[in-house]
């Protein structure tokens, strides 16, 4: 559940990162040298090396009797191999599979409601964050009732959007518009808050009125700090997007892993989120490099 | 085509001469009363801490009136007022302000202010912003600028992609774009290093020279309150009264490099110095 405080702690505005890693982490040098090779080199080599022994251990520990008989976890009947999940994963694609199914309808209802709910969410939250920003009497009023709203989980009123929307992708998009919403309306409620005293001196000085410091000043930093919100937003969408699949059966992926669980096919699930990690780190960078391209001024 | 949009594109008040030139005049103090008249001001903040206790002075066109004093004694406070951005709780300011073609008053401030979603030049021309009208500075107006303290070529650089120093001038050139009457200055460049202040004292010694705008700065560094004034006053603890009135005598043609070696500069700095330490002694 957000948390206030957690909300705008997490999508301030801050250095884009080069993908789910802080770009806090310490960097070396492109020239520095580790075990006489170049470290960005042996970096690659590494990471290769540690997914290969991930996935090395996955197919062939379990394979061992004497493992996967006494500790359920390492049970292929629980946790497949890779090979077949690659299997059931290729067979999703091309449709080539025993139920006859194909991955992308259901992908299209997942991601489709995702982005629309993002969206909506971002622009909706952008456009409440510099309406309270820039009339501290409105927020003051509002603030109890929204940090009201946003202390209530998400999840728990799902169901309350499938009863008025019925199972439909619309049930879908409207619980991720729920959840985006308060994480961009605090972000740019911060940001439209953050403008500093000396600035609007300046406008003032210079001839503007309070609508052009909305529009040349406070709108330019709302949007600012709603675009630093996007890629969590963009995750939590799409998060949201397949919770509401899962508990309404909207035939999405979270209906499709619905299916392969209550089949016990341990294989398609699995093959099912690998495809939903793939398409959400493709969602993920892609916000972070729209980001990065909108506010470039803030990198 | 071209006779159209020249006549909706306001005209650069920089270029130009004798007849051609438009009709940009700063308020004459020699034919009007001062530019600025402050009288028996007082400011006490609300929480009842009374920082200026009574100060009057008058200010003419042109003029660059710096003010130094102890912490805390309202100097920035001081150019609130004058700019009008806050009421004095005692006394009078009057300001003849808005001479034809002029903009009234603006300020350098010791934040940075740049908007960093706009360009260099799209930061110089932010009053024509807020204008209205088409929203375009005259015609040439902001290159000109720019040519002047050497940043042409960084016109379309965004803030972040300055030095502090270069964004210090862009300040300054921002609060200068709309060709005020009365320039304010809060410690302006007290972050920058002493060869970066002295570039920009230069420039910014040549602009409301050569523009004629009047200015009030407020500093720490007496080097620096020598080098641009014509008068320097030396302000109280607070509450603020002024404690003593130094006249600057270098003229208007100043050479920023070499004033530093001058004697009667170094004499200046002493006295001023000797004035200062008095009230923070």
């Amino acid at each position: 559940m957000d948390t206030l405080e957690g909300t705008n702690s997490r999508a301030a505005p801050d250095p884009p990162t080069s993908g789910f890693l802080p770009a806090a982490l310490p960097r070396r040098a492109r020239s520095e040298r580790v075990w006489g090779m170049p470290w960005p080199a042996l970096r690659v080599v590494l990471q290769f090396a540690l997914g290969i022994s991930i996935l090395l251990f996955w197919e062939y520990v379990p394979k061992i009797e004497a493992v996967s008989s006494n500790i359920r976890f390492l049970d292929p009947f629980f946790i497949s191999s890779p090979t077949a999940i690659w299997k059931n994963l290729t067979g999703l694609i091309t449709g080539n599979n025993d139920n006859k199914i194909t991955l992308w309808p259901y992908l299209w209802t997942t991601v489709s409601a995702t982005l629309a709910g993002t969206t909506i969410g971002l622009v909706l939250g952008a456009l409440f964050g510099l309406l309270f920003s820039n009339s501290q009497r409105l927020s003051e009023v509002v603030r109890p009732f929204l940090i009201l709203a946003n202390s209530v989980p998400r999840v728990a009123i799902i169901p309350i959007f499938v009863v008025i929307m019925g199972p439909t992708i619309g049930a879908s998009i409207i619980s991720v518009v729920a959840v985006v919403f308060f994480l961009a309306f605090f972000n740019a409620f911060e940001g439209g808050i953050s403008i500093r005293e000396p600035l609007l001196e300046n406008a003032r000085l210079l001839g503007a009125g309070p609508l052009d410091v909305m529009r040349v000043i406070r709108l330019p930093m709302v949007l600012t700090w709603t675009f630093a919100a996007v890629p969590n937003a963009i995750s939590f969408g799409l998060v949201v997007a397949v919770t509401t699949e899962l508990i309404a059966g909207i035939p999405g992926m979270g209906s499709l892993i619905l299916t392969a669980t209550a089949n016990i096919q341990v294989g398609l699930t699995f093959a099912i989120i690998v495809a939903l990690s793939i398409v959400g780190l493709v969602l993920y960078w892609g916000a972070v490099a729209l980001k990065i391209r909108i506010i470039h001024w803030k990198v | 085509m071209q006779q159209a949009r020249d006549a909706t594109v306001p005209r650069n008040p920089l270029s130009g001469s004798g007849a051609d030139r438009p009709r940009v005049k700063a308020y004459d103090a020699t034919t009007s009363a001062p530019l600025i008249s402050v009288r028996n001001v007082g400011y006490t903040y609300s929480d009842g801490t009374r920082a200026i206790g009574d100060l009057s002075f008058d200010l003419a066109a042109g003029e660059m009136l710096t003010i130094v004093g102890p912490s805390g004694c309202g100097k920035s406070t001081l150019l609130r007022l004058i700019s009008e951005l806050r009421r004095p709780t005692q006394g009078t300011i009057a300001r003849h302000l808005g001479g034809v073609g002029r903009h009234q008053c603006s300020m350098v401030f010791q934040e940075d202010t740049l908007l960093p979603w706009r360009t260099v030049e799209e930061n110089v021309g932010l009053y024509y912003r807020f204008k209205g009208d088409s929203g375009t500075a005259p015609r040439g107006h902001i290159a000109d600028l720019l040519a002047m303290v050497k940043l042409s070529q960084y016109a379309k650089f965004y803030p972040y992609q300055l030095s502090g120093g270069m964004k210090r001038r862009v300040a300054v050139l921002t609060a200068i774009a709309p060709l005020p009457d009365l320039l304010l200055l809060d410690e302006p460049f007290s972050a920058l290093d002493e060869p970066t202040r002295i570039a920009i004292h230069s420039d910014l010694h040549m602009l409301i020279k050569r523009l004629n705008i009047a200015a009030v700065l407020v500093t720490h560094d007496l080097t620096e309150a020598i080098s641009l004034s014509d008068r320097v006053f030396i302000l109280s603890r607070p509450p603020a009264f002024i404690v003593e009135e130094v006249p600057i005598p270098f003229g208007t043609n100043r050479n920023m490099y070499d004033l530093r070696d001058d004697p009667a500069f170094l004499a200046l700095y002493g006295r001023l110095w000797r004035k200062l330490k008095e009230q923070i002694a």
